[in-house]
């Protein structure tokens, strides 16, 4: 099966953004999938990790830190699916500040040096907004979806993912 | 000096301690015992200064050589930071050690402050590694003064930290080099005090947490050399074990 040469796996510092989050995201809510892609018979209570594209300057340090623009989608199935969703966002929120504050490090993943919501969660009627999962056409029926977008500093690990090639 | 990535450090997060003076500081700076005691809430913005006024240079020249040598005066420094929790003894920080707690439960503000003396720890944590600011003595009081100027953010009393000698130290606080966290020593170093290896390592507890360490030089220390043990007491290696004490 065709990959990567371990050496140029070996170059890498960074990893992707998305496996920090879900490492912390699953930790903190237990019980909660917590995804970054959607199943094709998904089931909910979910939360949608996804790095959303950044317009302009990189805030990152090219050698230590990575800066990104994160969206966070909780979806919630009724009864209640509306006020769940919205919950759902705040526990997110709160399981990152933490992870921030108590400097909650994922090995070979590095750990957030800052957690800021740009855009505070709210409710979104269908897949479709411009950073919203388009996998499918309709929210299915019955279920509410929440939008929070965060910037997220992180600070590299401090060995990297992968590691060098043994001669 | 070499390249070292380990060693740079992103303030993630932090927290701000104090003892009663000469308290050692704590052999796990992430999990300080009694009588390390937090000051509270600070501010996340405004994490920490230090600024500082003397130390002015002074040339000192003879006839022959214009520019003999330099002379500093003394420097005196202020650690800054601001304090967010408005509870007596945040109070007490900032209006003096001595402000009275009246009968209302009120929080009297003395005509006469009296600054408070303490050990004082600032701690700055990059995930598994620490950073920290050590003083066996410090006057902590007001440094600025308060000002409530908007609704949209948490008020905040501006606190001052001077460290000052403690007994004959010749300094008034330290610095701790970037270490890892929960990192055991696994050397020695003679000295009068000696130190631990690899840097930052975590000072062992006891005698009998130096099992395993391995001393530098392996040969009986010579007069007077040792290394302090987190419980305070003094150890040193005689040739073929670790001992309490100095080397004699």
């Amino acid at each position: 099966m065709a990959g990567l040469p371990d050496q140029i796996k070996a170059l890498a510092e960074l990893s992707p953004v998305e496996d920090l989050m879900l490492a912390l995201l699953r930790e903190g809510l237990p019980g909660i999938r917590v995804q970054s892609l959607i199943a094709k018979d998904q089931k909910f209570p979910l939360v949608l990790v996804r790095r959303a594209p950044t317009f302009g300057e990189w805030n990152g340090d090219t050698r230590f830190v990575d800066s990104a623009l994160v969206t966070v989608h909780t979806f919630c199935e009724d009864p209640d699916g509306d006020e769940d969703a919205a919950i759902l966002a705040e526990a997110v929120r709160v399981v990152l500040r933490d992870a921030w504050l108590r400097q909650k490090v994922v090995p070979g993943r590095g750990h957030i040096t800052r957690a800021e919501i740009n855009s505070a969660p709210r409710r979104a009627t269908d897949w479709a907004t411009s950073t919203g999962p388009v996998q499918y056409a309709d929210l299915p029926v019955g279920v509410w979806r929440y939008e929070t977008t965060y910037q997220i500093e992180i600070r590299r690990p401090r060995s990297r993912p992968y590691a060098q090639p043994s001669p | 000096m070499p390249i070292n990535d380990d060693a740079t450090l992103v303030v993630g997060s932090g927290n701000f301690l104090t003892a009663p003076p000469g308290t050692p500081i704590p052999t796990d700076l992430l999990a300080p015992t009694s009588p390390w005691d937090t000051v509270g809430h600070t501010s996340l913005e405004d994490i920490f200064g230090i600024s500082s006024e003397g130390g002015d240079a002074t040339v000192i020249g003879t006839l022959q050589n214009k520019n003999l040598r330099t002379k500093y005066g003394a420097r005196t420094e202020t650690m800054a930071l601001t304090l967010q929790q408005f509870d007596v003894a945040g109070l007490r920080l900032f209006y003096g050690s001595n402000a009275p707690l009246l009968p209302d439960g009120s929080v009297g503000v003395p005509t006469d402050p009296t600054p408070t003396v303490a050990a004082f720890l600032a701690l700055f944590i990059d995930g598994t590694h620490h950073f920290a600011f050590y003083a066996p003595k410090a006057e902590i009081y007001r440094a600025d003064d308060l000002s409530l100027s908007d609704t949209e953010s948490l008020a905040g009393l501006p606190i001052g930290v001077k460290p000052m000698a403690y007994g004959s130290n010749a300094w008034t606080y330290a610095v701790t080099p970037l270490g890892a966290t929960n990192l055991p020593a696994t050397g020695a170093t003679a000295g009068t005090p000696g130190g631990f290896t690899p840097t930052g390592a975590i000072t062992p507890a006891n005698l009998a947490a130096m099992s395993g360490v391995v001393a530098s030089p392996a040969t009986a220390w010579t007069t007077g050399k040792h290394v302090l043990l987190g419980d305070a007491s003094k150890a040193y290696w005689n040739g073929t074990a670790w001992t309490a004490g100095q080397a004699p």
